[in-house]
């Protein structure tokens, strides 16, 4: 898949406020900029929360289908990657949260289709990556959502703060205090 | 100088360069002084998360074209109607309550004449009623009632006893 320039850098490389430039003369080309630009990083932060390839799809989909209806999306002073990692964060945990119930639900019946995790786990070669995965899975939602937005979607502690509209300081501390946690989950499962 | 358990609360902010120019100094500095907190900083390193590996370009490109036919649909489809927003509530102009104020003198009046009305009906027919059950006995039909014992009374409408 070829590399998509517009003016005259990769689309990654393209700023907000170009992109929001642009939604003055022609909104639908806007949104499919910003649609280029962020994909990727949405269905991997998808991914990478809910384990399951089709269900990460449906998500990215839903997220940039509600971005086109969103009358805001290109106001001057909207931080459009914020939401956009807040809405997929929003939906993920929906997911997450309806798993549980159906798994409560359904205690004791045969178990429903799991989420796709040899495809999953397919894209892993790194055996201590895939450790520190599992160990994840073991920690609170607060503490996995944090460390994936972090660490698997590269976001810095400022735009962590905008996606969770906390401060500055408590996405330090609830790093600190999540990345101490994976140590222990580590140490115990090393044990195990 | 930072004492080790400021450093521990630093530790993730200094490994992910997220600490103020002076501080990542002061960290670094402590680091290097510290066995224990660069024991702690070793472990914390080891538990980093990622990168991860990323799904295949091909698996991506099938991905994009889906969702770029699911984008076309949707903007040709209206969105699904939503309740209007809740207008926040803002200070009223002196026009609009001057319009309450009269809106609400004409209900006053209204109910108050209503009232009235009702009261002075009430009137008519507690006089009409009083006039019925109490009306003047004609002339002719009217014969005092007799105040010596015995005798007895004479019923209203029959003709006079000549006396």
């Amino acid at each position: 898949m070829g590399q998509l320039h517009v003016l005259g850098q990769p689309v990654d490389g393209v700023e907000d406020e170009d992109i929001k430039r642009i939604a003055r003369d022609n909104r639908r080309a806007a949104l499919d900029l910003s649609v280029r630009k962020y994909r990727e990083r949405i269905l991997h932060h998808a991914l990478y929360v809910l384990r399951d390839m089709a269900e990460a799809f449906d998500v990215t989909q839903e997220v940039f289908i509600k971005a086109m209806r969103e009358p805001r999306f290109f106001d001057e002073d909207f931080k459009i990657k914020a939401w956009l990692f807040r809405v997929t964060s929003n939906l993920c945990f929906n997911i997450v949260r309806d798993r549980r119930r159906r798994s409560v639900i359904l205690e004791g019946m045969p178990a429903m289709r799991e989420p796709d995790a040899d495809q999953f786990d397919a894209l892993f070669s790194d055996e201590r990556q895939k450790n520190v995965m599992i160990a994840m899975e073991r920690l609170s939602e607060d503490h996995k959502e944090i460390l994936t937005l972090r660490y698997y979607s590269d976001l810095s502690y400022v735009e962590i703060a905008d996606v969770l509209d906390v401060k500055l300081g408590t996405v330090m501390s609830r790093l600190s205090r999540a990345k101490s946690r994976l140590v222990e989950v580590l140490d115990e499962v090393a044990v195990s | 100088m930072l004492t080790c358990s400021e450093v521990g609360e630093r530790l993730v902010a200094w490994q992910d360069h997220e600490l103020s120019p002076g501080e990542m100094v002061l960290v670094g500095e402590h680091l290097e002084r510290c066995q224990g907190c660069r024991v702690r900083e070793r472990r914390l390193a080891a538990a980093t998360p990622g990168p991860l590996p990323r799904v295949p370009r091909d698996v991506q490109a099938d991905l994009w074209a889906k969702l770029d036919a699911a984008l076309d649909d949707a903007a040709g489809r209206p969105a699904a109607p939503s309740l209007p927003p809740v207008r926040p509530w803002r200070v009223p102009s002196a026009l609009q309550v001057a319009y309450a104020a009269a809106l609400l003198a004409a209900l006053v009046w209204g109910w108050l004449n209503h009232v009235n009305a009702q009261n002075l009906q009430a009137a008519l027919e507690t006089e009409r009623a009083r006039h019925v059950a109490g009306a003047e006995i004609p002339a002719d039909q009217f014969r005092p009632v007799s105040f010596v014992p015995g005798e007895a009374e004479e019923p209203p409408g029959d003709a006079p006893s000549p006396r």
